[in-house]
């Protein structure tokens, strides 16, 4: 990863603090001598001792093309992005400033193994319970509650499979080069118009679903508020 | 045997053997009434007139006379039947090319010609064809390609081969290349499928195809053993694998055009080198111990024209490989077998081992992303009841795919006649103990093994073709030779090389 030494990380826990808080990675490996990409979501496991970079587990469709190199144990690296945002020169108090972006992000690297039936089980309970835990203090809903065909028929189409982390690189970059001064302003700007994600996630699964929502033959409920 | 063009006329032409092919007039009509053969016949000093005076000859499909030419110009003159203009195939055309071929079994035939009046018929151009069906026929029962040359005498009644066979008046060569690699298509598939189990091992089958992608840039192979299947996740395929008389081998060669268009499309073509109930299978002949890697022979074949040819989208050929034998460690019936897309088998029938390792080779075209995928097998399936001998089976869920491989095997000579999928019968293959029986009732069994491969078809279009009764022929018929006949071979090279 290119990372800045002002920007770079060698905090395992911080590493590992964006990843569970960020748990969709992008998984890329070489097969057939191109560069594929696949986004799924990972569940961390932490090592015993501080500072052990722990494994990745995660499952995907068998039909994925990564599965022919995970299957071989080649080296595969996740990307794992945390919040970022462009940031506006206008925001700053002083002048001149050229726009740029902040964010912050890991990458994996390691060679996966692939997990059996028992194993692939307990990384859908565990990445469930992971998510789950977010919605507390809701009910937290587990696999046991599908129906156990329906969940049968889902683990037949996918494969597990885990990465213990031989390598991890971070980088967090959010105005270290800059001034308080310019930072106190940055912050301000944007507790002033503060980036909604749940409004924003909203809009975004109206416009994918744009022709299946606005159609008028699918009756659909109004919701109270509508 | 170089084929080349050649702009002399049949008068100015010197040579060995000159054949005149001539399409059938109306009823009755002497073929000399037609002007150009009247032509050639006066410039041939009477030559032809002098041919036709002895034998009848209406220019009618398959018909074929031979006799003296013109001394210092021509040894001896053919004139072969192309049949009437509208119905002229590319198949009829073969067939007429193969009938050249078959008279030069003796004689002087280092320098042959070919001349036509038009080598464009009713709208066909007919020099590939003639071209190939000639080549086919001069390849009949050689070993050309595969260095185990284990049968030395070729017979006194073999095509001997000519050094040059120059097509007169023939506009472009580009035909004579296609045709070029579409033979040697069909010469390896020949003698892949001819060869014994002893010699064509799936690692054999492994190492052709090695070698035959290491010699092209555009090329990519990859061979896994049961070991590396099994981390794939390929556990149909192992299973099958389990008690193969040689190491069972998983093969994929890849071709990328340097500039794809569209999505990936994929072939499968099934290798079993060894079957031991083939033979029992095809009443006690030694071919049903071969046949049955027909899929794989006309795959590998296909791959020779497609690094000739070139084809315009990404293909991934893939070749299940096993040599099945019966065994203690062999499937056993009532085995319960998971496939690597994760639906279960349960063994009903003791030749699941061919559906077992095309189901695993389906799952892999889809994690190649086939939009496209087409099977090639010889699974013995009971086609050739309704089809006999010369036609395969075709089954596709996608009209437009099947249309494309029809038109292909129109254009290899090889017919695919389309059998429905009927959606009813994934009832029969409904089983107690698993998500489906390997086979249904016998009397239907090619019409629910189909409905078993379409349930591990890829997304997209997906098509299957059964070439048990075709992929080998009893005796020498046209430009097949007796033995295997490199069938499936013209219909995927030209599928695969096409647009």
């Amino acid at each position: 990863m290119y990372a800045p030494p002002l920007y770079r990380s060698e905090d395992v826990a911080q590493q590992h603090d964006l990843i569970e808080a960020n748990p969709f990675g992008l998984i890329t490996a070489v097969v057939d001598g191109r560069i594929h990409g696949t986004h799924i979501p990972f569940v961390l496991d932490r090592g015993p001792e501080p500072g052990d970079r722990g494994r990745l587990r995660a499952h995907l469709a068998k039909t994925n093309p990564l599965v022919s190199a995970l299957a071989k144990g080649d080296e595969v690296m996740v990307a794992f992005l945390g919040p970022h945002s462009y940031i506006c020169p206008d925001d700053y108090a002083t002048e001149p400033h050229f726009p740029t972006w902040n964010y912050s992000a890991v990458h994996v690297y390691g060679r996966p193994r692939m997990l059996d039936d028992d194993a692939q089980r307990v990384q859908l309970d565990d990445l469930i319970a992971a998510e789950e835990a977010r919605r507390l203090p809701k009910r937290p809903w587990t696999l046991d509650r599908a129906p156990s065909e329906l969940v049968e028929q889902f683990r037949a189409a996918i494969v597990a499979f885990e990465l213990p982390i031989a390598h991890m690189d971070g980088i967090f970059k959010y105005g270290q080069n800059k001034t308080a001064e310019d930072l106190d302003a940055q912050i301000a700007a944007f507790r002033s118009h503060p980036a909604d994600h749940s409004a924003r996630m909203a809009d975004l699964l109206h416009t994918h679903n744009t022709a299946k929502l606005d159609t008028p033959t699918t009756p659909r409920t109004e919701r109270p508020g509508r | 045997m170089k084929l080349t063009t050649c702009a002399d006329t049949p008068a100015q032409w010197r040579g060995e053997v000159l054949a005149l092919a001539v399409p059938q007039g109306p009823a009755d009509q002497n073929p000399l009434a037609g002007p150009w053969l009247a032509a050639v016949d006066a410039a041939l000093d009477g030559a032809v007139s002098r041919l036709l005076a002895y034998d009848s000859f209406t220019g009618a499909r398959d018909e074929l006379v031979t006799g003296p030419g013109v001394p210092a110009r021509c040894e001896r003159l053919v004139l072969i039947g192309l049949g009437r203009p509208d119905a002229v195939t590319p198949h009829t055309a073969r067939r007429a090319g193969a009938a050249l071929a078959r008279t030069l079994t003796s004689g002087p035939n280092r320098r042959v010609a070919l001349a036509l009046e038009s080598w464009h018929v009713d709208g066909t151009d007919l020099t590939e064809h003639l071209t190939e069906g000639l080549s086919l026929a001069v390849h009949c029962g050689r070993w050309n390609v595969l260095p185990d040359r284990f049968r030395a005498d070729y017979g006194a009644d073999l095509p001997r081969e000519p050094e040059t066979v120059e097509l007169l008046g023939a506009a472009s060569a580009e035909p004579l290349t296609r045709a070029e690699a579409f033979t040697d298509a069909l010469v390896l598939a020949r003698e892949l499928v001819a060869a014994p189990a002893n010699l064509i091992t799936p690692d054999r089958l492994a190492r052709e195809a090695t070698a035959l992608a290491a010699a092209h840039d555009r090329f990519d192979v990859e061979v896994w053993d049961e070991e590396q299947c099994r981390a794939q996740g390929l556990t149909g395929f192992c299973a099958a694998a389990v008690g193969s008389a040689a190491p069972a081998r998983f093969i994929r060669i890849s071709h990328r055009p340097a500039t794809p268009s569209g999505p990936p499309v994929a072939v499968i073509g099934l290798g079993l080198t060894y079957d031991d109930r083939g033979v029992a299978r095809s009443g006690g002949a030694v071919e049903g111990a071969k046949k049955y890697m027909a899929g794989a022979g006309a795959l590998l074949g296909a791959a020779t024209a497609l690094a000739t040819l070139g084809g315009t989208r990404e293909a991934h050929l893939l070749i299940p490989a096993v040599a099945k034998t019966a065994g203690p460690k062999s499937l056993h019936l009532g085995d319960l077998v998971t496939t690597a897309s994760g639906l279960t088998v349960e063994v009903n029938h003791p030749d699941a081992h061919g559906r077992l390792m095309m189901a695993d080779a389906l799952h892999l075209a889809a994690r190649l992303g086939a939009e496209r995928t087409v099977g090639v097998s010889a699974l013995g399936l009971p086609v050739a009841a309704a089809l006999g001998p010369k036609a395969a089976a075709l089954w596709s869920t996608d009209d437009a795919l099947a249309a494309d491989l029809a038109a292909a095997g129109r254009d290899a000579g090889e017919l695919l006649w389309r059998l429905p999928l009927v959606d009813e019968y994934e009832d029969e293959l409904w089983a107690p103990f698993a998500n489906l029986r390997s086979a249904g009732p016998a009397g239907g069994d090619g019409a629910t093994a189909a409905t078993f491969l379409r349930r591990f078809a890829p997304q997209g279009a997906w098509a299957h073709l059964e070439i048990t009764e075709p992929a080998w022929s009893p005796r020498i018929d046209g430009y097949y030779n007796a033995g295997a006949t490199g069938y499936g071979a013209g219909t995927l090279a030209r599928w695969l090389c096409g647009p």
